[in-house]
């Protein structure tokens, strides 16, 4: 059986992470909707290095205003991570620091990379994330991408899957 | 020619005429094969005759027509060959759907009472008759799987036709998904064949332990303990099963019940694997799937326990041997305590359907873990069905949860024959005289045990013990209880205990300690100036002190016995009250039954 490896995808609601996922598992792809319990699990499948391997994607569902917890099972036994704020949001760094927090929480330090979303709306979006990279040394890449114009998003899984592989 | 017929003719030759050419005509129609278009021309006179009976004078026509319209209907509907039916029924049954369509309501309304009492009535004979035919099996067999089924009934209150009509249902378990716990990742599948073969097997795992970390958190989140164990999806079932690091997920359908093999199969994989499985991180080359996948795969078989008619009653009583006593051991590192009272209940309740007297059945927790069961059999006969009994025991492990372990090993150890009923005589002098007396029978003699209150109650008890006990090869060992005869006395008027006899009490709670399962009972005076009323409240409250002092000392409230006069004690009242009143304030504190201290 070929690896599998689960990636968890958290971030606030409407920042795109279904759209990331549906941009990144298109043609190809299993996508099964469990939004009545807050998470949608994807599959595809990548080669890395000749082999194999099974995403196991979990699009988990993002609160308003981050107040509703997140249910740690979907959390629990994650190999990787991807957090997804955009380019819209207020307080990217304080709602990244809170979702990294809760990711730690459950699960410890997994390789997590930062997706700055809807860079297509403001092409010269930057913000300095340095910070947080010191604080979360876990955070191994920060990926601005657009699932619209799909700009880095296969870069986004690449990047995790070779990480975790 | 006669005249007549001169006459006749004279008079009525053209309309005689008249007549032979309709005659003639009719005939002439007939001969020619016209009878269509006689049909046609008679149809429009009848058609009009009737329009016109049916305007004139409906209710006659009806009556003359109906009972040769029913006929008719009737003898058409019995004539095989006739294509009525075909004519009606599409007519009809067009109807009732057009009917049903449109007056839904109304033709349940009406057929409800017929229909429902029908089926139910169906439904519950027929129910009534099996169940008939599965409890008189079960009663009049004795085997290991009865003998299983009854503790099972006991411990979880189902019934056994119920477990009988689970146990022989059929299913088919269709596929098999072992299932990391945390992260959701399947560890492997199986699929009884290719037919049922469920794709995407890794999608299917991700979103069971979703489901079920939905359900654990957001439903079960005030009840810990709760799991969900099934998602059952029309004449299919999930049934879920988790243990260690993992948790199966099994595919059935047809109401396959698989929950005893599923819990032995899980708890066989977690046992041989557990360590691997718990490092499983979506890589299963670093875990023995084809060992897991053979455990597994016993969930496909049929299940082997069958139904028996059983051995009669009677038929197994070949065995003979003195009396016994049926004890068993098995192990289990955490026993639950609860559990253990279920299973003694459980026991108790077959021993009593078989008709088999056990006395002092105990359920022990050993020191290293193993659980021993013990117990007297009084009758010769009774002894190789407790053979049955306890051989079944030892399938009694499946009730409990995967990752307990029982060592089976049964032991006889004691022969002794009883000709009374000793747990009956013992458990009455108990009560009779509030006593703890308990027996053991130490290399056949009966050991009698116990603290009794006084010498007295010793001596009566050892007496109802030889009137009723027949058995000779006994030994007593009854200690006298320790008197307490203890008292704390009070100033004029108070409740207030002084601090002198806080030793006293330290003393009293002490020996309470030593013998808890008797009460002690706490008596209150007082002198007898003033007047009753207030004594008798100041008695009250001296005797709560006490009691309270007590509490305070460790003793539960439950073994303390209040009494508060507005007197002396006894011992004092004879006495000249002026000289003994600092006496006459006290509490006693003395055995409850016992000769007042």
């Amino acid at each position: 059986m070929a690896k599998q490896k689960k990636i968890i995808l958290m971030g606030n609601f409407s920042v795109g992470k279904t759209s990331l996922i549906r941009r990144y598992v298109e043609n190809s792809f299993s996508d099964k909707y469990l939004t009545t319990i807050g998470v949608k699990i994807s599959k595809k499948i990548v080669e890395i290095d000749g082999d194999e391997l099974i995403l196991l994607i979990w699009d988990i569902e993002g609160a308003l205003d981050h107040v509703r917890r997140v249910n740690k099972g979907y959390i629990k036994g994650a190999n990787a991570a991807i957090i997804v704020t955009d380019v819209l949001s207020e307080d990217i760094y304080d709602t990244l620091s809170l979702h990294l927090d809760d990711l730690q929480s459950v699960n410890g330090e997994i390789p997590t990379i930062i997706a700055i979303n809807k860079i297509d709306i403001d092409e010269n979006f930057e913000i300095d994330l340095s910070m947080l990279r010191e604080r979360y040394p876990s955070i191994v890449d920060i990926q601005y991408t657009s699932a619209k114009n799909d700009k880095n998003v296969g870069e986004l899984f690449q990047i995790l899957s070779h990480e975790i592989s | 020619m006669n005249d007549f017929t001169k006459l006749k003719t004279l008079l009525l030759q053209e309309e005689i005429d008249k007549i032979d050419d309709i005659t003639s005509s009719i005939s002439s129609l007939q001969n020619q094969q016209k009878k269509d278009v006689l049909v046609d021309r008679l149809s429009l006179i009848i058609t009009e005759i009737l329009a016109k009976s049916l305007n004139k004078n409906r209710t006659e026509l009806y009556t003359t027509l109906q009972p040769v319209i029913a006929k008719g209907v009737i003898d058409e509907l019995n004539d095989s060959n006739n294509n009525l039916k075909e004519i009606l029924f599409p007519i009809i049954s067009s109807s009732i759907q057009e009917q049903v369509r449109e007056q839904k309501d109304t033709i349940v309304d009406a057929l409800y009472p017929i229909m429902g009492n029908m089926i139910s009535k169906y439904v519950s004979t027929a129910f009534k008759d099996m169940m008939y035919e599965v409890n008189s099996k079960i009663q009049h067999s004795i085997s290991f799987a009865n003998i299983q089924r009854k503790i099972k009934s006991k411990i979880y209150g189902i019934s056994e036709a119920e477990l009988l009509l689970k146990d022989t249902s059929f299913g088919d378990v269709k596929a098999i998904f072992l299932i990391h716990k945390e992260s959701g990742l399947l560890i492997t599948d199986l699929h009884k064949s290719d037919e049922d073969e469920i794709e995407e097997s890794e999608m299917v795992a991700s979103m069971l332990s979703a489901i079920r970390s939905f359900v654990n958190d957001w439903i079960s989140q005030h009840d810990s303990m709760s799991e969900i164990s099934e998602i059952e999806y029309g004449n299919s079932s999930i049934q879920i099963e988790s243990a260690g690091s993992c948790y199966l997920a099994v595919v059935s359908s047809g109401g396959a019940e698989i929950g005893d093999r599923l819990s032995k199969v899980l708890s066989q994989v977690v046992d041989a694997h557990s360590v691997e499985i718990s490092q499983f991180d979506g890589d299963s080359s670093g875990i023995d799937i084809v060992d897991i996948q053979r455990l597994l795969s016993t969930l496909f078989e049929e299940k082997d326990e069958t139904v028996k008619s059983g051995t009669p009653m009677m038929s197994i009583l070949l065995f003979s041997m003195l009396l016994l006593i049926p004890i068993a051991y098995y192990t289990n590192e955490s026993y639950n305590s609860y559990l253990k009272i279920k299973t003694q209940r459980a026991i108790e309740g077959i021993l009593q359907e078989y008709h088999i007297h056990v006395y002092d059945l105990k359920i022990n927790d050993n020191e290293n873990g193993s659980v021993d069961i013990s117990g007297l059999i009084l009758d010769d006969s009774d002894m190789n069905k407790t053979d049955f009994i306890f051989r079944s025991i030892d399938h009694v492990n499946k009730l409990r949860s995967v990752d307990q372990n029982f060592d089976k090993n049964y032991k006889i150890r004691e022969h002794i024959k009883l000709k009374n009923d000793l747990s009956y005589i013992v458990t009455n002098i108990n009560k009779k005289y509030g006593s703890n007396i308990q027996y053991a029978f130490v290399n056949e003699i009966v050991l009698f045990k116990g603290t009794i209150i006084d010498k007295e109650t010793r001596d009566s008890i050892v007496r109802k013990l030889s009137d009723r006990f027949g058995y000779d090869n006994r030994v007593y060992n009854f200690t006298i209880l320790e008197s307490i005869d203890s008292r704390i006395y009070f100033d004029v008027g108070s409740d207030i205990i002084l601090k002198e006899y806080n030793s006293v009490l330290d003393n009293v709670a002490a020996l309470h300690r030593e013998n808890s399962n008797y009460l002690i009972k706490i008596s209150a005076y007082t002198d007898l100036k003033g007047n009753e009323m207030i004594n008798r409240k100041i008695s009250y409250r001296r005797a709560n002190r006490a009691k309270v002092a007590l509490i305070e000392r460790g003793v539960d409230s439950d073994k303390i016995t209040l009494e508060y006069k507005p007197t002396p004690p006894d011992d004092l009242a004879p006495l000249d009250d002026k000289k003994t009143s600092s006496l006459s304030r006290c509490v006693i504190f003395h055995w409850e039954g016992g000769v007042s201290g």
